[in-house]
């Protein structure tokens, strides 16, 4: 089997292009996952019904149905109900909320993993909860949160792949396209598999350098 | 009981589309099962080629996204001459894939086991055949359980994505219904309420395996 | 001072706590006066740490008053007169005369032992970072912990991170301290250093309430102690009454349980004993 570079050369502008948009809607989906799921943890984590009820079904929904489907509702489905978006935009918003039920509950836990007794401690000194939250609670919880996100952030930069469904251009979908023009299926897939792999392989790499360093104190 | 045949056209699609979609499930963790098993023994053998094999075999499965495993079999099959239905193609993708997790989950069950108990068997003059099977497996099996039965729920979720190599599982049955009669909300809402339906039973079946499983073991009960 | 005397520190009067329909603490009423030692002893379940809880509202309680310098910490009356939470703002406020240190320690782990001490003085008093950093410094140096300074607390051992709690609560130079049980998670041969800090802040007029095991402690530093059952205060009284001479039946049972449990006890903690009873008498 021979490996055709000259193949990749010539679709190196599509290739390129795919690339920048993989990285985007990764970058974008991953911004709206945090923010979201952060207030959806922090909702949790207050423990008030009317809160907490709301925000259980929408972890449960997102996280026990296939992003696939989730994305054919808001892509197909939405037009139906005057809400016409690019493919781009629901699959970075679609990737976002997915990924948002997800976080939510790794912020639930990192709040709740927090022993009350050092709650307790900074009460005592009369140390008011807004100084609480941002000096003794979230320091510690950003570092407890850490290989979770990270293995979410995974998580979600190999699920753009997905979004290829709804035709975003993104990386899978122009090596399909190539595949399908040239009928090469071994230098795509080979370049497709290598991306993906050495972006997933950094990730976790730094993923996992930031928690040894801010883990330190652990030690 | 009515008959399959007395059901609406679209019921009965869907029906069969679910059905598609468990036997997609089960046959992919099946293999996947299998897969892990022996990726597991590579990646603790004394071996180092083997070790370094299995490595790159978790690394690599867990570094690229699913649908590319799926669409780089789909592929790849006819390519050494094996064309065959893309219901095969799509266990073997799936199987391949879980099994880097699962080979993960397994090992983490061994690496926690305190290495005295070893010592311990092998001091009472147990083999060391006997010491895997009888103290070290049930316990890895028993830690891992949780990890394990996780993995195998997420399956369901991620086998929507075989409808892409020609599978007419629940997501492609969807999405042929869609086709005709262009109501998407609906079905596809529908679909989405029949993996979540199936989904939160088998995370209730996975609590109660797990509390079987740990019958007897003390405090580590859920 | 003749203001003092009229005003105690801390007066607990007629407060009781419920947990659902299981009352905790039983109209339980005490002063402590400036520069006192008070000690509270008592069965495990009996209240005491719920008692000392209240007293700076980690706690709420259902009736009674805990006063401060003669304020009422916790609870404000409403326009109906009814009793209500207080602002968190003025219970703050309040909390800042009273420090605490507690059985778990309770310091911050992502903190230098350095900032563990200096944080509440720039949180809750405002002081620059470089005078309060200054002050931290001062006061681990009393505890005999300077050279831990940089350390991270899960590092150093559980009678250092005490110390470094008993720091903590110094450097805001409060008007009391609460002790929680500070000793009791403690491995034995641990407990004697933290114990010496605080007879050291007990000889230099710390007010201090101290819920505790440490008989021997008690009966050597207390200038009164409390018995404490079920949620309510059996007996107050001077260590060498309370321990020699105790007037209820149930404070003798429970010294009774006490000593027998005690008497395999080494040498080293007779020979405290008997010092603390030559000191009495």
């Amino acid at each position: 089997m021979t490996f055709d570079y000259s193949l990749l050369i010539k679709y190196a502008p599509q290739l390129l292009e795919g690339f920048e948009l993989t990285l985007l809607s990764w970058l974008g989906g991953s911004v709206i996952a945090v923010v979201l799921g952060f207030a959806l943890g922090c909702g949790l984590a207050a423990g008030n019904r009317a809160l907490v009820v709301p925000i259980r079904g929408y972890v449960e929904f997102f996280r026990g149905t296939p992003l696939l489907v989730q994305l054919f509702v808001a892509y197909y489905g939405g037009p139906n109900i005057g809400i016409t978006l690019d493919a781009l935009t629901v699959g970075v918003v679609g990737l976002g909320l997915y990924g948002a039920a997800y976080f939510a509950e790794i912020f639930r836990a990192g709040f709740a993993s927090i022993p009350p007794g050092q709650i307790d401690a900074a009460r005592s000194f009369g140390i008011p909860q807004w100084e609480r939250i941002r000096h003794i609670i979230m320091p510690q919880m950003l570092v407890l949160v850490v290989p979770p996100a990270v293995t979410l952030l995974i998580i979600l930069l190999k699920d753009t792949a997905v979004l290829s469904i709804v035709t975003v251009p993104e990386l899978t979908f122009q090596v399909t396209g190539m595949t399908v023009e040239t009928f090469a299926f071994v230098e795509p897939f080979a370049i497709l598999a290598a991306t993906y792999w050495a972006m997933t392989e950094l990730v976790s790499w730094f993923g996992s350098r930031a928690e040894v360093r801010l883990g330190a104190y652990l030690r | 009981m009515a008959h399959v045949y007395d059901l609406p056209p679209t019921v009965t699609v869907l029906l069969i589309g679910t059905a598609t979609t468990l036997a997609v499930s089960i046959i992919g963790n099946a293999i996947g099962l299998i897969l892990a098993i022996i990726i597991c023994v590579m990646r603790l053998s004394l071996n180092r080629a083997a070790r370094v094999a299995g490595a790159v075999y978790v690394s690599f499965f867990r570094g690229v996204p699913l649908l590319v495993q799926l669409l780089i079999v789909y592929y790849f099959l006819p390519t050494i001459g094996l064309d065959l239905p893309p219901f095969f193609a799509a266990v073997i993708g799936l199987g391949l894939c879980t099994a880097a997790y699962q080979a993960e989950n397994l090992r983490g069950g061994f690496l926690i086991i305190p290495r005295g108990q070893a010592e311990a068997a092998r001091a009472f003059g147990y083999t060391r055949r006997q010491t895997l099977q009888r103290i070290l497996v049930p316990q890895a099996l028993r830690a891992a359980a949780p990890a394990l039965i996780n993995e195998m729920i997420l399956i369901l979720k991620a086998s929507s994505l075989v409808s892409v190599v020609g599978v007419a599982d629940l997501t492609r049955e969807s999405q042929n219904i869609v086709a005709r009669d262009l109501q998407p909300i609906k079905w596809y809402l529908i679909a989405a309420l029949i993996y979540l339906v199936i989904n939160l039973a088998l995370a209730r079946l996975g609590v109660t395996v797990e509390k079987r499983l740990n019958v007897g073991y003390g405090a580590v009960a859920v | 001072m003749q203001d003092a005397q009229e005003h105690p520190l801390l007066r607990v009067s007629n407060v009781s706590k419920w947990y659902g329909a299981h009352r905790v603490l039983n109209a339980v009423s005490l002063d402590v006066r400036r520069s006192e030692v008070v000690c509270i002893i008592g069965p495990s379940g009996s209240g005491k740490s719920t008692l000392l809880r209240c007293m700076n509202f980690l706690e709420e309680y259902q009736s009674g008053e805990i006063l401060i310098n003669g304020r009422l910490i916790g609870y404000a009356s409403n326009v109906a007169g009814r009793r209500v939470r207080d602002s968190e703002r003025n219970i703050d406020r309040l909390r800042r005369d009273i420090a605490m240190v507690f059985q778990q320690f309770n310091l911050w782990p992502h903190m230098s032992v350095l900032d563990n001490v200096a944080q509440p003085l720039m949180l809750v008093y405002g002081r620059p970072k470089r005078e309060a950093l200054a002050r931290a410094r001062d006061v681990l140096e009393k505890v005999g912990l300077g050279e831990k300074a940089d350390e991270y607390p899960l590092r150093l051992s559980g009678g250092q991170q005490q110390r470094v709690g008993i720091a903590r609560a110094l450097a805001v130079e409060p008007k009391a301290i609460l002790f929680d049980e500070p000793t009791s998670s403690l491995d034995p041969e641990l407990v004697g250093e933290v114990l010496q800090v605080m007879k050291q802040l007990a000889r230099e007029g710390m007010t201090m309430v101290i819920v505790t095991h440490e008989m021997h402690f008690a009966a050597d530093v207390a200038d009164r102690v409390i018995f404490l059952d079920h949620g309510v205060k059996v007996e107050e009284a001077s260590p060498k009454e309370l321990f020699f001479n105790p007037k209820n039946e149930r404070t003798k049972r429970f010294l009774e349980t006490w000593a027998e449990r005690n008497s395999l006890f080494t040498k080293a903690s007779a020979e405290t004993a008997r010092t603390a009873r030559a000191k009495q008498q």
